[in-house]
């Protein structure tokens, strides 16, 4: 059945590009922690240069992070609801 | 060297780049590409590393500003009458429509997860700020930035 077949291999795919997306989401508030150390960058590197996929998923993080620079419009009233 | 690099350096290297750009997210966007570019960088034969940020950066907004001003002069020729210095009215509703899209996700998230996720990156605040803020560890702070962070690819990736 290639439909199927094609199914799980693109649900795989995504769920795969998940899975990237968390990482980088993870290593993305890692490095911006002041008490970051060198041992950490050092793996975040390994990380990024590990795959292409991690590269890309870094980058879609990186571009979210800018477009959520958008939060500076609704900062003024962070505590509003209760 | 990265971390004292990327300590010492980055907010000069924004700085730099805002004082050249004068777009504030333009800026931003080549400070995190020049970054990325080092950290793919072999570590082993880089003699200054602050001045091969600088000049990656450098490069990086040459090429920006050539390509946007390519893109300028196609948009300035095809819609000659919109070049009055104001922002068109679909960039204007493409910019509510975000925000609007940014508000409502936003507004899906706990209490403090929201809290957090509004200081730290509306507010510019620090984990160790923000934990006495709230009352909670700064790894607590962590969790709350990441689960935001999901929350948002999740809603704004579609």
């Amino acid at each position: 059945m290639p439909h199927a077949l094609s199914n799980t291999t693109e649900s795989t795919l995504r769920s795969q590009a998940r899975g990237a997306e968390d990482a980088a989401i993870d290593w993305f508030v890692r490095l911006r922690a002041r008490d970051c150390n060198p041992s950490e960058h050092a793996r975040f590197r390994a990380w990024l240069a590990a795959d292409d996929t991690h590269d890309l998923a870094f980058r879609r993080i990186a571009r979210l992070w800018r477009r959520l620079g958008r939060v500076r419009d609704l900062a003024l009233e962070p505590t509003a609801r209760n | 060297m990265f971390v004292e690099l990327f300590r010492e350096q980055s907010v000069p290297l924004i700085k730099y780049l805002t004082s050249r750009f004068r777009d504030r997210e333009d800026a931003a966007e080549i400070a995190q590409e020049a970054w990325l570019r080092m950290y793919r960088l072999d570590d082993v034969d880089l003699d200054n590393p602050k001045a091969f940020l600088f000049q990656t950066a450098s490069n990086l907004a040459i090429d920006r500003v050539r390509r946007s001003s390519l893109e300028q002069r196609f948009t300035d020729a095809t819609f000659a009458d919109d070049d009055d210095g104001h922002p068109s009215a679909e960039r204007t509703v493409a910019a509510e429509e975000s925000l609007f899209v940014v508000e409502r996700a936003l507004a899906e998230l706990p209490e403090k997860c929201r809290q957090a996720f509004v200081m730290h990156r509306g507010q510019d605040m620090s984990y160790v700020e923000i934990a006495h803020a709230l009352g909670v560890s700064t790894s607590m702070v962590e969790k709350y930035i990441i689960r935001a962070l999901r929350h948002f690819r999740d809603k704004l990736d579609a």
